[in-house]
């Protein structure tokens, strides 16, 4: 077994240990998410007059689950790493891992993977609750999973930027909420019906090629072959948001040993 | 490799902490032009007033902080050493994990084989007499037993260097004992390599074979400890003595230069006579013997540690440095 294979090993045993130490935890998290999401369907509901489209509750069900994922990505790229330099485990996890940029990655998936099975369920409860079912085929698995895979990974990028901020600075958790609230705006805008050059300038931003092409492949008819070229460009992005934020990363890092604030807080 | 070897060898490491923000504080040298040679296989201490850059020092030899300039080498290895490090105290392990799972965790993230850190596990948390808490979450455990499992951590995967940034800090007195038993136990056993930063000069003075007194993010002095004890050792004597004799008595001593101690017991006075050389003892004796004194106490006062720092330091051990 590889020492990155061992790390990864050593990260969800770590993390499910924790979680299942604490279910109380883990619980009130996934229910907070569900009535949040509840409340959100209850306002949509009121504003479109107690009728909600199906085509605008896939999109409600496919926002919220990405920006579940979203705040998921920031929370292990970023704000975990503010915690850790408040417990004090930062500079020990610094000192041993082969590197600290590669063991964030791990973390990543992981805690992504662990995630995703909340978010499966989440998005089945929320499902069941509404009466909207979202038009996924067996066929359709692959691609989606593909789809989620890059846009997370995108995500990633962003909060390795975060990430990066947050060992030179620590206290950013403002500026992630301020992102958090961003991209869950992203989550929901539909940059096609904006007018001029503004939808394949705005496509290129975190989350949204990403959920556009979920709801074009949740929807009965939706199919890959007429998305290869969006799969393209948002594999393009995310290349881009992962190469960029990897760099970002590894710069503040090397500034903040530099700077002696790894590990203060 | 001879076990004297050179372990660390420092030279000309300077480290200024600058601005991060325009409007914060002004640039601090934390360390400014610190050489310094630590050799294999023993405990080494490096003192200092708070602010003397002891923290910045072991944190660069971690490779934690990147120094501005000056040189790091480890000649005794030839290459960067494996590491071992409690830099945080208690606050350098997962509180929410039991012992056995942050074992587990930093043994294979460090890379320790299976096997072995299974080994480890038992015979660390044996040694360290927290084997009966090895499934308990860390927060459950006292401020000792955590100091315990942070110096165990960073055991794990047998390092050649071990640094230790006040290891015994904020501990009651047995287990401040038991962490200094330990480190010494291991240190001689495995022919650890060992440094460590403390305020508290009894734990150096016990422990550490050679210190290094830093003082504005230099070394003030770097020896073995009995050889500063004797460098700074002075032929002064406390002598207790009936305190109805000394009215009589001090009219005789005007070629001594002496001075009366606060009364500790009643009845008698202690007088410290500082006679400049171990000749001086004679005329003394010969002074007090002329008087038929009954002596309830006569001898030579030892230097401690602290004694030194402060006459290096010109500083208590967690005064303001800098």
């Amino acid at each position: 077994m590889t020492r990155w294979l061992k790390i990864a090993r050593a990260e969800f045993l770590r993390d499910i240990t924790t979680a299942l130490r604490y279910p109380v935890e883990l619980f009130t998290g996934v229910f907070i998410l569900y009535i949040l999401f509840m409340g959100l369907y209850t306002g949509a509901r009121m504003l479109a007059g107690r009728q909600v489209l199906q085509g605008d509750m896939d999109a409600l069900i496919i926002g919220y689950t990405m920006w579940f994922f979203a705040v998921l990505a920031i929370n292990t790229m970023s704000t975990d790493i503010e915690s850790e330099a408040r417990q004090g485990t930062l500079e020990q996890v610094c000192l041993h891992a082969p590197n600290y940029l590669g063991l964030l990655w791990v973390r990543a998936v992981i805690q992504l993977a662990m995630g995703a099975g909340m978010v499966v369920f989440l998005s089945v409860l929320i499902q069941l609750t509404t009466r909207h079912f979202l038009h996924i085929t067996w066929s359709m698995v692959p691609a989606l999973i593909i789809v989620v895979a890059l846009s997370v990974i995108e995500l990633c990028g962003v909060g390795l930027i975060l990430g990066g901020l947050s060992l030179l600075f620590k206290r950013i958790g403002q500026l992630s909420s301020v992102v958090q609230f961003g991209l869950f705006f992203l989550a929901y805008t539909q940059v096609n019906t904006l007018p001029g050059s503004w939808p394949q300038v705005l496509s290129h931003l975190p989350l949204v090629r990403g959920v556009a092409l979920l709801r074009h492949l949740c929807t009965p008819g939706g199919s890959t072959t007429q998305a290869t070229g969006d799969l393209l460009l948002l594999l393009l992005d995310t290349v881009a948001y992962a190469a960029v934020g990897s760099l970002a990363f590894a710069l503040a890092e090397r500034a903040a040993r530099r700077a002696g604030t790894l590990s203060h807080y | 490799m001879s076990a004297m070897a050179e372990a660390v060898r420092i030279t000309g490491l300077t480290k200024t902490y600058r601005r991060m923000v325009p409007w914060s504080q002004q640039p601090v040298h934390a360390v400014a032009g610190l050489d310094l040679s630590i050799p294999r296989g023993e405990i080494f201490g490096l003192l200092g007033p708070n602010g003397a850059g002891k923290t910045t020092t072991i944190k660069m030899l971690a490779g934690l902080i990147t120094p501005d300039s000056g040189e790091i080498a480890f000649p005794a290895w030839g290459r960067r050493p494996a590491l071992g490090a409690v830099l945080e105290g208690s606050r350098n392990l997962y509180w929410r994990l039991s012992p056995w799972e942050n074992i587990r965790y930093f043994g294979e993230v460090k890379g320790v084989p299976w096997r072995q850190l299974r080994r480890q596990a038992d015979e660390l948390l044996e040694l360290f007499d927290i084997a009966d808490k090895r499934h308990r979450p860390a927060q459950t455990l006292s401020r000792g037993q955590q100091q315990k499992l942070a110096v165990v951590l960073a055991f794990l995967g047998n390092p050649d260097l071990l640094l230790l940034d006040e290891p015994t800090l904020g501990l009651d007195v047995a287990s401040s004992l038991t962490i200094q038993r330990l480190l010494m136990e291991l240190c001689r056993e495995r022919g650890l390599t060992i440094v460590v930063t403390t305020h508290q000069m009894d734990v150096a003075e016990a422990i550490c074979r050679r210190v290094g007194i830093m003082r504005e993010g230099t070394v003030a002095a770097c020896a073995p400890v009995d050889e500063l004890l004797d460098l700074f050792r002075r032929q002064d004597y406390m002598v207790r003595l009936p305190a109805g004799l000394w009215p009589t008595l001090e009219g005789e001593l005007d070629g001594f230069a002496y001075e009366v101690m606060p009364e500790e017991r009643p009845g008698q006075v202690v007088v410290r006579f500082k006679l400049g050389s171990a000749q001086g003892v004679y005329p003394l004796v010969g002074v007090l013997s002329r008087h038929n004194v009954e002596l309830h106490d006569f001898h030579q006062e030892q230097p401690t540690l602290e004694d030194v720092f402060l006459s290096i330091t010109g500083t208590a051990p967690r005064g303001e440095g800098r």
